[in-house]
C-alpha cells in the first residue's frame, strides 16, 4: 500500500495494519522506538518480551489512547492519526480489565455492541444471541447477572475477553488475555481464541510476555524488547534461530542453555574452555567454531536434546549435578560448569543423585552460535538438521495457578 | 435476652445451655453503649421536652419532671412564620447545592482529568476562595450586592453560598475523580462514546455516592449558615438561623419557640442522611478501601 493511497477518512475491511518508524517517549524515558510492522487480514501476531518492554504501550497507540511522538499507524487503508480513538473501532482488551462496576456480566459484554462504534449493526435479539454465544464459549454463562465485583479474577478476565470478542472491530488488540486463568482453561481458551481469531478478517494483536503462549496461538510472533523490535517471523523461525541471546533467554521451558566458550590456541592445537573447564569437541564442530573468526563464542542449545553421560556426543563437558526435577513425564537435571548451570531434559527413568559427576553431552546439531559480546546470532552458522526439532507447547509445565 | 431458639437441636436434647461468656460480653457492652448514647442524647431529649413544658415549668426548681404538656408554643411559632423561614432556608440550601452538584461535578472532572493550560493556577484559585474567612468576603459581597440590588433577594444569597460550597465541593470531587480509573473511561471512548458521554454514562454512576454525600455536606453548610444569610439577606429572604435570635425578646427569652425551632432545624438533615445513609457511608469511605 502506498502513502498516496492512503484515505484519511474510514477504515475498511479486508485491509491490515500498517506502522511505520512509531517512536513513543515517556518523561525521558524511550517507550518506544522506530517500530515498523505490518500485518495481514486475519493473521494474528503475537507481540511477546518481557514486561516494560513497550507492549501495552504499542497497544494504546494503535488504539489511540496515546499519541505518537513520531511514524504512523495505518489500518484498513485509513491513517489512524487523523482519526481519533472513537472513530478507530479497535476492539482493546486492557490488562487491567476495565470492567463497569455498575453494569452485570451481560451488560458488560453486549455493552460495546450497544455503543455508538456497533450503531445500527445489531438488533436487540442479534446482540443478545452474540452475548450469549461468547459467554457460553467461556464457560460464563451462569455468571450473566452477576457484577464483576462478585467474580474471582480468572471470572473477570473472562468477562473482558468476552466483551473484547464480542466486537466487529477493525482490529483486535488483546493485552495479557488470559494470563490470569488457570492452566487448564489457559490451554483450552489459547487454542479457542486463535481458532475463532483465524475465522475473521481482522488482525488480532497478541500481547504477552509469556513467548510460548505467543507461539502456540500467532502467525507471526515480533519480539519487542526495550522498545525495539528484535525479530520478527513465525513460531518456528524465531525458536530455530533466535536473533540474540536475549531472545533466546525467553524461548522454550525451561529457555535455551546459553553458555560462553573461549578458543584457546595452544601447543597441541586449538581448545574449547568453557569457564576453565575444557570442553572435548569433535573436529567438525571445532572447524565450525573456527569458522566464526573468534575467540569469544557463546553456545546456545535446547535442554530437549541435551544428554548426560552420553558416550557418543560429539561435544561433551564435565560438570557435576546441581538439582534433579522429576516432573513424570521427564526429569529437569540441572547440572554445574564451574557456576555456569545447564539444564538438560532426561527421560522420568533418569537415576543419578545431587553432587554426582556427569558428562554434559552437547548437541552439536541443534547448537546455535552467537556473539559473545553483542548477543548476536552469528550468520552461517545455523546448524545442518533441523528437522527433527520440535516445536512442543504441551510441554509447558511451570503453569502459575491464578 | 440471648437464650438459643428452643426449636434447636441443643435444646431439645440437654439442659438449657447456659449462656456463652461471649454473649455475656455482648449483652454487657449493649448496656455500656446504650449509657453512653443516653448521656449523649439526653440535651437534645431535654429541650424536646421544653417543646411541650408550660414557661412555669421550664426552669422551676426543683425540676419538675411531670408536668401537663402544652401546645401553645406550638402556636408562637406558626402564627410568628417560623414555617415560612423553615421553607426558605430549605429553598435556600437546596438551590444552592443543586447549582453547586451541577457546576462542580464536571468541573472537578476536568481538574482531574484535562491536562488544561494552568490548571494548577485556577484549582489554587478556586481553593483560594475559601482561604479568606467569611467576614471578610461578606463586606465587599455587601457593598457590591447593595449597589446591583442583589440585597435580600435568593439568587444574590444562592451566588454567596456558592462561594464557599463550589470551591469546597470542587475540591473534594477532583480527588474523588482523580482515584476513579482511567481504564474505564478509556473503553468506552474506544466503544465510541464522546467525551460528554463517557462523563455522563461512566463517570456519573461510579461518583453516585460521592456526590451524595459531598453534596449532603454542601446542604448541611449551607442550612447552617449564618453570616452571610444575615448580612445579605434578613427581611424577603430570611433563613431559619436568622430568624431564632429574634426569640430573644425584650420580654425574655421564649424558650419553648426556641426548642421548637431548634428541632425543627435538625429534621430535614435528619431525613436526608436517614434516606441517603447508604450513600454517605459509602461516599465517604470511597478511595480509603480500593475494589
Amino acid at each position: 500500500m502506498k502513502a498516496s493511497s492512503v484515505q484519511k477518512t474510514s477504515v475498511q475491511p479486508g485491509k491490515g495494519l500498517r506502522l511505520e518508524g512509531v517512536s513513543k517517549c515517556f518523561d525521558e524515558v524511550q517507550a518506544l522506538s522506530d517500530v515498523s510492522f505490518s500485518a495481514e487480514p486475519g493473521e494474528i501476531i503475537a507481540i511477546c518480551g518481557p514486561s516494560g518492554a513497550g507492549k501495552s504501550t504499542l497497544g494504546r497507540l494503535i488504539s489511540g489512547l496515546d499519541i505518537p511522538d513520531s511514524g504512523s499507524v495505518q489500518l484498513g487503508g485509513a491513517l489512524l492519526s487523523e482519526l481519533p480513538p472513537q472513530q478507530r473501532r479497535v476492539a482493546h482488551m486492557f490488562e487491567s480489565l476495565a470492567l463497569y462496576p455498575t453494569l452485570d456480566v451481560f451488560s458488560n459484554v453486549a455493552s460495546p455492541l450497544r455503543a455508538p462504534s456497533h450503531r445500527g449493526m445489531f438488533n436487540r435479539a442479534q446482540i443478545s444471541d452474540q452475548v450469549e454465544s461468547i459467554l457460553h464459549m467461556m464457560d460464563i454463562a451462569h455468571l450473566s447477572k452477576r457484577r464483576p465485583s462478585e467474580l474471582s479474577g480468572g471470572q473477570k478476565q473472562r468477562v473482558a475477553l468476552c466483551r473484547t470478542l464480542v466486537q466487529s472491530p477493525t482490529l483486535f488488540i488483546l493485552d495479557e488475555p488470559i494470563g490470569h486463568l488457570d492452566a487448564k482453561l489457559r490451554h483450552r481458551l489459547r487454542g479457542e481464541i486463535s481458532r475463532r481469531q483465524r475465522r475473521l478478517n481482522q488482525v488480532t494483536l497478541w500481547l504477552t510476555p509469556d513467548t510460548l503462549e505467543g507461539m502456540a496461538v500467532a502467525d507471526r510472533v515480533i519480539m519487542l524488547i526495550d522498545g525495539k523490535i528484535q525479530q520478527v517471523g513465525t513460531s518456528r523461525e524465531v525458536y530455530a534461530a533466535p536473533a540474540n541471546t536475549t531472545i533466546a533467554r525467553l524461548l522454550g521451558d525451561p529457555a535455551m542453555n546459553l553458555i560462553d566458550v573461549w578458543l584457546k590456541k595452544e601447543s597441541d592445537g586449538l581448545k574449547v574452555l568453557c569457564n576453565g573447564e575444557r570442553m572435548q569437541v569433535s573436529e567438525p564442530f571445532l572447524s565450525r567454531l573456527k569458522a566464526t573468526g573468534q575467540l569469544h563464542v557463546t553456545l546456545g542449545f535446547p535442554p530437549l536434546h541435551t544428554g548426560l553421560n552420553e558416550t557418543s556426543a560429539a561435544a561433551k563437558l564435565r560438570g557435576e549435578i546441581y538439582t534433579i526435577e522429576p516432573f513424570g513425564k521427564y526429569t529437569l537435571v540441572t547440572a554445574e560448569v564451574n557456576g555456569v548451570y545447564v539444564k538438560a531434559k532426561m527421560p522420568s527413568g533418569f537415576q543419578s543423585s545431587v553432587g554426582s559427576h556427569v558428562q554434559i553431552g552437547i548437541p552439536v546439531d541443534h547448537v546455535l552460535l552467537f556473539d559473545q559480546k553483542s548477543g548476536e546470532l552469528l550468520n552461517g552458522t545455523f546448524p545442518q538438521s533441523h528437522n527433527n526439532e520440535v516445536f512442543e507447547p504441551n510441554t509447558i509445565h511451570s503453569e502459575a495457578s491464578m | 435476652m440471648n437464650q438459643p431458639a428452643m426449636s434447636s437441636p441443643a435444646a431439645t436434647q440437654g439442659p438449657i445451655k447456659r449462656i456463652s461468656r461471649q454473649e455475656r460480653v455482648s449483652v454487657v457492652w449493649t448496656l455500656v453503649l446504650v449509657a453512653i448514647a443516653f448521656i449523649v442524647l439526653f440535651p437534645v431529649l431535654w429541650v424536646g421536652s421544653f417543646m411541650f413544658r408550660p414557661d412555669s415549668a421550664m426552669f422551676a426548681r426543683p425540676t419538675e419532671w411531670l408536668f401537663e404538656p402544652t401546645l401553645v408554643h406550638f402556636r408562637y411559632v406558626i402564627e410568628n412564620g417560623f414555617i415560612g423561614y423553615l421553607g426558605t432556608s430549605f429553598a435556600l440550601a437546596s438551590i444552592s447545592t443543586f447549582l453547586v452538584v451541577l457546576l462542580g461535578t464536571p468541573a472537578a472532572y476536568a481538574f482531574a482529568r484535562f491536562k488544561l493550560r494552568f490548571r494548577d493556577d485556577l484549582f489554587l484559585f478556586v481553593l483560594a476562595t475559601r482561604m479568606a474567612p467569611p467576614i471578610c468576603m461578606v463586606i465587599p459581597f455587601y457593598m457590591i450586592f447593595s449597589s446591583i440590588g442583589l440585597i435580600d433577594t435568593y439568587f444574590g444569597l444562592t451566588l454567596a453560598y456558592l462561594t464557599f460550597n463550589l470551591s469546597f465541593y470542587i475540591w473534594v470531587m477532583s480527588s474523588f475523580c482523580r482515584d476513579l480509573p482511567v481504564a474505564l473511561e478509556e473503553v468506552a471512548i474506544l466503544e465510541g462514546h464522546s467525551r460528554f458521554a463517557v462523563f455522563l454514562r461512566v463517570v456519573l454512576p461510579l461518583l453516585r455516592s460521592a456526590i451524595v454525600a459531598t453534596g449532603m455536606l454542601c446542604f448541611i453548610f449551607a442550612w447552617n449558615e449564618f453570616m452571610f444569610a444575615f448580612m445579605l439577606g434578613g427581611q424577603q429572604v430570611k433563613t431559619l438561623p436568622v430568624a431564632v435570635p429574634e426569640l430573644i425578646t425584650t420580654q425574655g427569652v421564649r424558650w419553648g419557640p426556641m426548642a421548637i425551632v431548634g428541632t425543627l432545624s435538625l429534621v430535614p438533615v435528619m431525613i436526608a442522611v436517614f434516606l441517603l445513609q447508604k450513600h454517605i457511608v459509602r461516599g465517604l469511605t470511597m478511595g480509603a478501601v480500593k475494589g
